[in-house]
């Protein structure tokens, strides 16, 4: 089943028109790879397809709760926060105004940091965190929303190899689930061993298909080389 | 020794002026610290700047003056709330425009009415030794529903100021949650304008909650050691206000600010000296 579509979906930011008739969408069970050159409008699809964006025609559904890793530039890194607070942050929509959180939700955060492997640092100030340490809250905090679908922009960007296998060895296992994962990367390596379906977009989706579609040149060029 | 400690509060204005203070200094550090750490010290100006032309129309007109700062504060608030979600201007450049427009409105307005000299004195530099018993109950209830809100609040600040985006992608409403947050710092603004005035009061918004900042990375912490911090700062103004005859928010302000310089000096782990150390 898609449990996040998107149809025929076009975004201008600014004036500039962002996304065209785009068309994508991700099952239960799969990791799909956004792949593309910068400005392609990969950060921008998975705003679109979370509501963060309006799209100007076409539209999106999420048949599943979203879990929304953005890029760690997001997050305001010198707030007085520890870890398990921050990833405590992302149920505060499902809290009473006038209570705390509920057991089971600092269960379910305590389970999101013993899943990336944060627990022994759950009461540290998130300004001490390392990069990859970073990496790992964000995951945590969308993790403990217990989402059926995992939007992520650029997890992998600059960490180290074993952060890199914890997150990847993390993302087969929500795929073993059932949950269905979409991530922007850069990262063609890691795309092409973890992703179960590569999809390249630049404007337009270029190619949609099998990750050996990222040995094609021919499709490689289209992605990269053309300027619209 | 201790006579001369006590004395001053034995006297009522005393008395009123130690309570409207305190309360002041303990809203300004609850809200400020949400202030300092979304890093909107800038807005806190502009509703400041902002509640004066209020001040001067209800003055002109002769209604409350408390209220029609309030009113011109909180809607300045939401119009920067409701401008701000244009990402293409930056918050900033927004403020900029408004804040000094509201400004030059209070002069124009003011300057038409006569005999506003002394009025505009107490307004723009605080009267806190000329406080009657129904401003003290005013700040206390207004202090109360404040304080009311920011608890019910709390988390909800605390996500939008950690990660908009993401708050917004879990269903939050990011603007409402903006605009409350303006609206708050307005009320506290009015409630803080008779401890220090128009144009201190910024500094017991913000100093204070600095101040913790650098004391502390917990922000529960900082939530009560920002109140603390402003609250002996006031106490410690009015006295010396009272000793040596000099004006009292004007001390405050010094006093506070005397705080937070000690603060960055030898504060731990983010103290300067403490750093080289």
């Amino acid at each position: 089943m898609n449990l996040l579509e998107a149809t025929d979906v076009s975004v201008s930011l600014g004036g500039r028109q962002v996304l065209q008739d785009v068309s994508l969408a991700v099952k239960s069970g799969e990791i799909v790879g956004l792949i593309g050159p910068n400005g392609a409008g990969k950060t921008t699809l998975l705003r679109a397809m979370l509501g963060l964006v309006p799209a100007a025609t076409g539209h999106s559904a999420l048949r599943a709760g979203a879990g929304y890793v953005p890029q760690r530039h997001e997050f305001a890194w010198d707030y007085p926060i520890t870890v398990g607070n921050a990833a405590l942050s992302a149920l505060t929509r499902r809290t009473q105004w006038w209570r705390g959180y509920t057991r089971q939700q600092r269960a379910a955060v305590a389970g999101a940091l013993s899943q990336v492997d944060l627990t022994p640092l759950r009461d540290r100030p998130v300004g001490q965190l390392s990069g990859g340490q970073r990496q790992r809250v964000l995951v945590a905090r969308a993790l403990a929303l217990e989402p059926g679908v995992l939007l992520l922009d650029e997890p992998f960007t600059g960490l180290d190899v074993p952060t890199q296998e914890l997150l990847t060895a993390l993302l087969r296992d929500l795929m073993a689930q059932g949950k269905a994962v979409l991530m922007t990367t850069h990262d063609l390596n890691i795309a092409a061993q973890l992703c179960t379906r590569i999809c390249l977009l630049n404007g337009i989706v270029v190619a949609d298909g099998d990750p050996s579609l990222l040995d094609d040149t021919g499709v490689w060029l289209k992605a990269f080389g053309i300027r619209r | 020794m201790m006579d001369v400690l006590f004395e001053p509060w034995q006297h009522v204005f005393m008395q009123r002026a130690l309570i409207v203070a305190v309360a002041s200094a303990v809203l300004c550090g609850v809200v400020g610290t949400h202030v300092v750490l979304r890093g909107m010290a800038f807005i806190g100006d502009a509703v400041a700047h902002s509640v004066f032309p209020g001040v001067a129309i209800a003055f002109v007109l002769q209604l409350n003056l408390a209220l029609g700062g309030a009113t011109a504060g909180i809607v300045t608030a939401v119009v920067i709330a409701v401008t701000s979600q244009n990402r293409r201007l930056k918050e900033d450049s927004v403020i900029g425009v408004f804040f000094a427009a509201a400004f030059a409105l209070g002069i124009v307005v003011l300057s038409g009415a006569p005999g506003y000299g002394g009025s505009l004195e107490s307004f723009l530099f605080g009267q806190i030794l000329g406080i009657s018993d129904a401003d003290v109950r005013t700040v206390l209830t207004g202090g109360a529903l404040v304080l009311s809100a920011a608890a019910l609040l709390h988390k909800r600040f605390v996500a939008v100021s950690l990660d908009r985006e993401t708050a917004r992608a879990s269903g939050l409403n990011v603007w409402a949650i903006d605009a409350s947050l303006y609206i708050m710092v307005t009320i506290v603004i009015v409630i803080s304008l008779q401890a220090v005035g128009n144009i201190l009061v910024l500094a017991m918004l913000v100093t204070p909650a600095a101040a913790a900042r650098l004391l502390t990375d917990r922000l529960g912490v900082m939530m009560v050691l920002a109140p603390v911090i402003g609250a002996g700062s006031a106490v410690t103004g009015l006295y010396l206000s009272y000793s040596y005859n000099l004006a009292a928010g004007g001390l405050t302000v010094l006093v506070v600010t005397a705080v937070f310089l000690v603060c960055w000096l030898i504060a731990p782990k983010h103290g300067l000296l403490t750093r080289l150390v």
